[in-house]
């Protein structure tokens, strides 16, 4: 479930970047964010292959990781919101 | 274990290297902001999803706040340890920068055909 979640936070936040950029705003910590995600994502890819390699199922569906999952998004979504006033801050 | 350890030393050496590539370098001041893009594109992948993956372990128990800060260690599994970061850990940031490498690759044909069509 962490690992959906983590995929799924990254689609989201490449998503939002992607029409702020269209719509030809700069959106440089969202795609920060985004990479983060991703970068996280790919990571525990390989985990899941570990997982399958040693007999378990490719995604661990268990309440506990639910909840993982929910902290990663969480933390990245405060990483997003702390680059923002950061960025904010220096503007000033 | 600790497989985030490998992810986290290359995003540390990549840091560095390209520090010392723009001290001494002798290309274009648009060349080097050109290099250093992709390498921050890489340098957020590896060092936030090191930052993730530390929360995960965190939360596992597999990283506590006092010395020696990994429960591996403390344990005795030490050469588990070792064994898990040579293996997943290498394996993690082989695919990260993998997979920025493809990004670069792309990213760079497409604004060529852009700049093909322009002419």
């Amino acid at each position: 479930m962490c690992e959906i979640i983590t995929i799924l936070m990254a689609v989201l936040f490449t998503a939002v970047w992607y029409r702020k950029i269209k719509s030809g705003i700069k959106a440089k910590n969202l795609f920060k964010t985004a990479l983060i995600f991703w970068g996280a994502s790919l990571m525990w890819l390989v985990d899941c292959f570990v997982n399958v390699f040693e007999g378990a199922s490719f995604f661990d569906i268990s309440t506990e990781d639910f909840y993982l999952g929910l902290i990663i998004a969480l933390s990245g979504i405060t990483l997003f919101i702390v680059l923002n006033i950061t960025e904010s801050r220096k503007g000033h | 274990m600790a497989c985030l350890l490998a992810p986290l030393t290359e995003a540390v050496i990549i840091t560095a290297a390209n520090k010392l590539y723009n001290k001494i370098s002798t290309k274009s001041e648009l060349i080097k902001i050109k290099h250093n893009k992709k390498i921050e594109v890489l340098n957020n992948m590896l060092y936030g999803g090191s930052f993730l993956l530390a929360l995960e372990h965190i939360y596992h128990g597999e990283i506590i706040f006092s010395f020696p800060f990994l429960t591996a260690v403390r344990d005795g599994n030490t050469h588990q340890m070792l064994t898990e970061i040579a293996t997943s850990g290498v394996a993690m940031a082989l695919l990260v920068t993998s997979v920025w490498a493809a990004g670069c690759f792309i990213f760079e044909q497409i604004t060529n055909t852009k700049k093909g069509l322009a002419i």
